[in-house]
């Protein structure tokens, strides 16, 4: 598990981070969201011992992270801007992380670059930007670590070789409990994929959440009452989250378990109510608007 | 993994990286050793074998100056690419997140830069002597020579490089670790010159060959040094230099041992930064910037002779505000941070202020400091313009250093008389009104302070004629004051011309002083190899044997001992010189290059006597005269009379510029140059006592022997002592009418 407590970090007088906490489970794919300048790049070199916070403390698995080589052993972290030796071949990046990572899967990186159709022996420097996106994902695969850090890391990927990879992740995460932290600016892109998600935002967390939990208790319903006033039966007592009336059809998102909403809106015997399925992005927007943010604006 | 395999694994994939490092260094050397030795060898057909072994162990002492600029320019090359990814996010990024501890990436790449430079030196120098050694005489010394040098340049190798990583460590890009590189090599010695600078120029008693710039705070400038004293090192010469390069190391072993704890403490968001550590910055920014301000405040002084104190005002501010927008440029990498940064500029603008006020004024008391009787031990008292044709030859090892007049009284000299030694620093006299006449002084007028230097070239010069019983030329007076403490400071005052001779002559009539301005005093009969006296005419042997000198010997030390300085006013009868070393028989011999001569005074009269019984006679030569002619050439009086007068005022006088007639040239010969003689000396020894002994500056003579001149060696080139010219020398040269458009 990582644990990251009241982390703070300063860079001369902008406030990158600003206390902020956050567990991520073992086992779990963590999505770390928010916008440009939020902080996520700077938690993750953080979390990966690059930097040094200013006050607060980071664990991977109880050793404190920074300067540990215990707690670097276990994670591989991929820099939103990867860097490989000028005119390196990705057989000189595997031979370079074969040294510093002992239990580095040389076989396993033969056939994976095979699957992904990258040349081994071609300098990288003539790879595009999805490409050595690629390498850096099958370098940090291969490289066995416990936890493996993607900043930004699905941006550059076309959508054929995101799903490829999620799919190398669930593998990694069945076989050998790999636990990914992914960072990124794109809700849409980590819907899929991510258990965990914490929204950062000015330095601080928003929010975080797992995902399932988040989903299993918000709801969207749609509904068209018979009588004047029968709405009020139904939503009374329900925590509602947004309400929006078009004509007769209300649509509201409320907090709760499906059934209950459900029940609870069928007891005001309506011409119409259907439970609709809600995006990360609904969830977001009802989530944080809550707390007085315009998520549409954070994240979108 | 273990650590060790892990390093090693480090060291070879570093090694990949930096491939172009070393093909870059094995070609540099490889030109500079094998292909240069090759070279050297080739010229073997028409040189001999002897020759050939010459040049090519001239080779490896005068080629280091070539390995000296691959060594300085690969150190920098080496440090600072090396440790280059800390000046790029990318590459902090992906090496900081490895799990490799700092320590072991610090060790890899300082390691692999001292291999890169050394590996391909070895093999090149390998191959070299492989080339050379079979066309050397002796290959063992070759050998030995070699590797000597290899061991020097690993040694600045190791610190420079190391430097240069300190550099990279403290910045964040490549500018600033260049400009950094710089200022950690220089500043050491550019501090030490600023303060010399400004002793120079503010103090009048500052005495700058005693104040030495340590250069050797600079690695870059110790390296020059020493490898030019490595030829004489090897060649048995003093152990200083080995010792040297003892504190060479330990100093690169110090700078490593900071270098890697700041590594260690390096914020990794210090990439592409100018300054690493923030901290730092306002610390870095007042030590660079005092020296700089005081250095632009200095050039302003010096730029005009006038208004002194206006350019230093200028000089201050206008420097002060230009060091500052260089330095807040480079270390926030913006023009606009010109306009911040008050606080450290205002603290560096109080310091450069404060300094120079403590110059301007001599807030320490310097020009006045005078050591109190209780704390005084001795001194040792040396004048610029006296006995400045004695020096001693000090043995360094193999070779001999140089010590002029100075130098050996500062080191033989223990006067302790403190009350006279008052008196006389009583009788020197500032230079600020400007009322001092010319400084003719030795070693130069550098010595004097910068400001007394501009009074005295804008002070009317002097032409007179000075009077017996005074300084007749203003002299520059060393003081070494050695206090109890074992402290020894050194100063320089100025006595004025016409300043009485009575204090002086007090000091020098002493055995103290005598003892420690004439080594000659000291030297032993056993000493005594030989003798040559100059009659100003030629210098002969004296030709005595073992008793006969050593009675030579002990007559000139007793009369020495008894001589005045008013005697040194008199025209001398010759000059002895004593050997310590006799001629080898065929080999070329420089007498004066064993010991100085010293002046025989018409005073010494059993010197004199003991040189007639040896048949040798001094100056004036009575008994050569005949035959002889005096051809007096006074041509420069015409320049003199135009200088002053100008040329109008000349023209109208009559006196005509000509320099072959007969207004401004006569030949004596017979009765009138035997009256002429005794008023001339020797040109060569006018200059070792011009405190006392001056010339008439507008007049000389050839001392024609046997007829007009055809060769050098047959005239003696002889000046007249002021005031002691003839009267019908002074009518012929028309010095009437010079005095009238001077006067």
């Amino acid at each position: 598990m990582i644990e990251v407590k009241q982390v703070s970090k300063k860079f001369e007088d902008i406030k990158a981070l600003d206390q902020v906490s956050v567990s991520i489970q073992e086992g779990s794919v963590f999505g770390l969201v928010g916008t440009n300048g939020a902080g996520k790049s700077t938690l993750m070199r953080i979390m990966s011992g690059v930097l040094k916070a200013d006050s607060g403390s980071v664990s991977v698995d109880g050793h404190p992270v920074y300067e540990n080589l215990r707690a670097k052993e276990l994670i591989f972290y991929i820099s939103d801007e990867a860097y490989f030796f000028p005119s390196a071949t990705p057989n000189d990046m595997e031979q370079y992380y074969r040294s510093v990572y002992p239990g580095f899967g040389h076989d396993r990186f033969g056939k994976l670059m095979a699957q992904f159709g990258l040349e081994e022996k071609r300098k990288i420097k003539t790879f595009s930007k999805g490409m050595k996106k690629q390498l850096s994902i099958l370098l940090g695969i291969c490289a066995n670590t416990k936890y493996l850090f993607c900043d930004e890391t699905f941006d550059g990927l076309d959508p054929v070789m995101r799903q490829a990879v999620k799919s190398l992740f669930a593998q990694e995460m069945t076989q050998r409990g790999l636990t990914p932290v992914i960072a990124s600016h794109n809700l849409r892109e980590l819907e899929d994929i991510c258990d965990y998600v914490g929204l950062l935002h000015r330095g601080g967390i928003l929010l975080a959440r797992d995902l399932d939990e988040m989903k299993f208790h918000i709801h969207k319903i749609q509904c068209v009452f018979r009588h004047e006033g029968d709405e009020e039966k139904a939503f009374a007592g329900m925590e509602i989250l947004q309400k929006e009336k078009r004509g007769s059809l209300y649509t509201v998102t409320a907090r709760g378990t499906r059934e209950g909403i459900l029940r609870q809106v069928q007891e005001a015997d309506p011409l119409f109510a259907e439970v609709l399925p809600l995006s990360l992005e609904e969830i977001f927007i009802s989530e944080t608007e809550v707390v007085g943010y315009d998520i549409k604006k954070l994240v979108f | 993994m273990t650590s060790k395999s892990l390093f090693f694994k480090l060291i070879r994939q570093d090694w990949k990286q930096r491939l172009w490092c070393f093909v870059l260094a094995m070609t540099v050397f490889f030109f500079v050793l094998p292909v240069s030795g090759a070279v050297v060898v080739s010229g073997a057909e028409w040189r001999t074998a002897e020759q050939t072994s010459e040049a090519i162990m001239s080779y490896v002492s005068e080629g280091s100056v070539l390995l000296l600029a691959v060594t300085l320019t690969g150190a920098v090359i080496c440090g600072v690419s090396g440790f280059a990814f800390l000046q790029s996010r990318k590459k902090v990024d992906f090496y900081h997140s490895l799990p490799v501890r700092r320590e072991t990436l610090f060790a890899v790449f300082y390691l692999d830069g001292v291999l890169l430079y050394l590996v391909p030196y070895l093999i090149n120098l390998l191959l070299f002597l492989v080339i050379t050694a079979g066309r050397c005489q002796d290959p063992g010394l070759l050998l030995h020579d070699a590797f000597a040098y290899l061991g020097m340049h690993l040694a600045y190798y190791l610190l420079i490089y190391t430097v240069a990583v300190l550099a990279v460590m403290l910045t964040g890009n490549l500018l600033a670790s260049l400009l950094g590189f710089c200022c950690l090599s220089f500043y050491g010695a550019a501090v030490q010159a600023v303060n010399w600078m400004y002793h120079r120029y503010f103090y009048e008693t500052f005495w700058s060959d005693k104040a030495e710039i340590y250069f050797h705070a600079s690695p870059v400038i110790s390296y020059g040094f020493s490898l030019s004293e490595l030829s004489e090192a090897l060649d048995g010469g003093s152990g200083q230099l080995w010792g040297r390069i003892g504190w060479v190391l330990l100093a690169a072993a110090v700078i490593l041992a900071v270098s890697l704890l700041l590594y260690r403490l390096r914020p990794s968001e210090s990439a592409e930064k100018a300054v690493a550590f923030p901290l730092s910055k306002p610390v870095l920014y007042v030590l660079l910037s005092v020296p700089s301000v005081l250095s632009g405040t200095m050039f302003f002084i010096t730029l005009t002779a006038g208004y002194e104190t206006l350019w230093m005002i200028f000089g201050l501010i206008f420097s002060w505000l230009i060091v500052h927008g260089f330095l807040q440029i480079i270390m926030e990498s913006e023009f606009k941070a010109i306009f911040r940064g008050r606080i450290h500029m205002g603290a560096a603008g109080a310091v450069s202020a404060v300094i120079l006020a403590v110059f301007v004024f001599d807030l320490t008391g310097y020009d006045s400091y005078r050591p109190t009787e209780d704390r005084f031990a001795s001194a040792a008292v040396a004048f610029g313009n006296l006995n400045e044709n004695i020096y001693e030859w000090t043995d360094v090892g193999e070779v001999s250093a140089y010590e002029n007049h100075v130098d050996v009284a500062m080191k033989r000299m223990a006067y302790t008389d403190y009350q006279t030694l008052e008196e006389l620093l009583d009788l020197t006299v500032s230079n600020r009104a400007g009322e001092t006449a010319e400084a003719e002084s030795f070693p130069d007028s550098a010595d004097l302070s910068m400001k007394e230097r501009e009074a005295a070239e804008t002070a009317e010069g002097s032409d007179s004629e000075g009077a017996e019983g005074t300084v007749r030329t203003g002299t520059v007076l060393y003081v070494k004051f050695s206090l109890k403490n074992r402290k020894e400071v050194y100063r320089s005052y100025w006595l004025q011309e016409g300043t009485d001779l009575e204090v002086i002559d007090r000091i020098f009539s002493t055995a103290e002083f005598k003892e420690g301005s004439y080594p000659l005093l000291t030297m032993t009969e056993e000493e005594a190899q030989g003798a040559y006296f100059d009659n100003g005419v030629e210098i002969v042997d004296v030709g005595l044997d073992h008793a006969g000198l050593a009675r030579l010997l002990r007559t000139v030390q007793k009369e020495y001992r008894e001589l005045t300085l008013y005697n040194i006013e008199e025209i001398p009868y010759g000059q002895l010189n004593f050997l310590k070393t006799r001629q080898e028989e065929g080999m070329p011999y420089y007498p004066e290059d064993d010991q100085p001569y010293y002046y025989i005074y018409p005073s010494m009269t059993e010197t004199i006597a003991l040189l007639e019984e040896a048949g040798l006679e001094g100056w004036p030569l009575s008994g050569l005269n005949a035959g002889y002619e005096g051809v007096v050439d006074g041509s420069d009086l015409y320049y003199y009379a135009v200088d002053r007068s100008g040329m109008e005022a000349v023209e109208q006088s009559g006196l005509e510029e000509d320099y072959i007639t007969t207004q401004y040239q006569r030949v004596y010969s017979g009765e009138q140059l035997r009256e002429l003689l005794p008023a001339a000396v020797p040109g060569d020894w006018l200059w070792a006592n011009d405190m006392v002994l001056t010339a008439e500056s507008w007049l000389h003579m050839d001392l024609m022997i046997g007829g007009m001149p055809e060769e050098e060696e047959t005239s003696v080139y002889c000046r007249f002592p002021e005031g002691r010219v003839p009267d019908f020398v002074r009518e012929d040269l028309r010095y009437d009418v010079y005095l009238q458009l001077v006067n």
